[in-house]
């Protein structure tokens, strides 16, 4: 385990710098950047990460050792070099796409991640809005494969952590776009801005940390329109700043619909299927919902 | 490290209000009409109740459907 621990926490080292950015945000909205902030709205933000370190601390361990365990049936025995960290930085990016997709499509995993999506404010507290409750959803597995494959798990836990950092920056709306060639490779707050939306237009797309080129891979990237401003939250949004709500309001309605469930199929959804799905056909989906928008779309043309 | 995070959270929310992050905005006809809108595709609002005391709303579709607003900080929640 020691050797587990040796290398440095990047996530623990950029903290203060997530700090002083937050607070430069804060005082350039005020002195008019666009964006905007509600106390409120921060206080949960804030309090959600402070949660969501202290679940690391308590379950930090355990993924620990299922890494540790899986790393003993690896494919390759991959050195600690450059090219192996760039590598395992670029595959880590691809499986949280993999991740991030199924955290949407997923009611079980959406029921962890929609805690990120809580927020109708877009700014960089939201992007330090992060569950308490990833452990149990199972979302460490989705980096298994870095591990069979022959990564070091110090290596993959480092690579995980740059991509985490590289995702708090995307959180605002302080910056419009950047040049064309940035826009095309890297995930960006334009693109993350569209990510957030709750408009049928943006709803499940673009799921890339780092890099936007997966999204444009496998379909699912829309670019962010002007015209369409982003309504940012979600389609049925919260209405409490409890985090004790925000942790649990999507665990606590699997459960309500699984007690109401009266067959085999409708319990299965309510926990495997899309978030929106409803037994009696009434609820929205953001395939539905997409649909729709490109039907009524396509009518008024 | 645990207090030092508490108290940073306090010491940013505080910020937040003492700059002015604090909004209540009144809720008039228009506002819930258009809220609704936004939230619920299809929701073609033909008549809104507005109550300024609670700043909620009761707002009524072409085709029946009733959706309520209310607040939630400096924004909206939109059921129906």
């Amino acid at each position: 385990m020691t050797g587990v621990t040796a290398l440095a926490d990047p996530v623990a080292l950029a903290t203060p710098a997530f700090i002083a950015l937050v607070l430069i945000e804060m005082v350039a909205v005020r002195l008019g950047a666009r964006g905007d902030y509600d106390w409120r709205d921060t206080f949960t933000s804030l309090t959600m990460g402070f949660g969501s370190t202290m679940a690391a601390v308590v379950f930090g361990a355990t993924i620990v050792a299922a890494y540790s365990a899986a790393a003993r049936w690896h494919l390759f025995a991959i050195p600690m070099t450059w090219w192996a960290g760039a590598l395992c930085f670029v595959l880590d990016d691809l499986l949280y796409y993999a991740f991030h997709r199924s955290a949407h499509r997923v009611r079980w995993f959406w029921a962890s991640h929609v805690i990120h999506h809580s927020s109708q404010h877009y700014n960089l507290t939201t992007a330090l809005r992060q569950t308490w409750t990833g452990f149990f959803s199972l979302s460490f597995a989705f980096r298994l494969p870095l591990l069979l494959i022959g990564f070091d798990v110090r290596l993959v836990l480092f690579v995980a952590g740059i991509n985490l950092i590289y995702q708090f920056w995307v959180h605002t709306e302080a910056v419009r776009r950047l040049p064309a060639p940035l826009e095309w490779l890297l995930n960006t707050p334009s693109h993350h801005r569209v990510h957030h939306g709750s408009n049928p237009r943006y709803l499940d797309r673009n799921y890339g940390g780092v890099f936007i080129v997966w999204d444009r891979l496998f379909g699912t990237f829309e670019a962010e329109d002007d015209a369409e401003p982003v309504r940012y939250g979600l389609v049925h949004n919260i209405s409490s700043f409890n985090p004790l709500v925000t942790a649990t309001h999507e665990w606590v309605a699997i459960f309500r619909d699984l007690r109401a469930a009266t067959t085999w199929r409708a319990r299965w959804m309510a926990i495997a299927g899309p978030p929106g799905w409803r037994a009696d056909g009434a609820g929205n989906t953001a395939d539905a919902l997409r649909a729709d928008w490109l039907a009524r779309t396509a009518a008024a043309e | 490290m645990i207090w030092t995070s508490i108290l940073g959270i306090i010491a940013l929310v505080g910020l937040a209000r003492v700059l002015g992050f604090a909004k209540n905005p009144a809720l008039d006809t228009d506002t819930a009409r258009s809220v609704v809108e936004a939230a619920l595709p299809g929701f073609v609002a033909t008549a809104a109740a507005v109550d300024p005391r609670t700043r909620t709303a009761s707002v009524t579709a072409s085709d029946g459907r009733v959706a309520q607003v209310m607040p939630h900080g400096d924004r909206w929640v939109v059921r129906g």
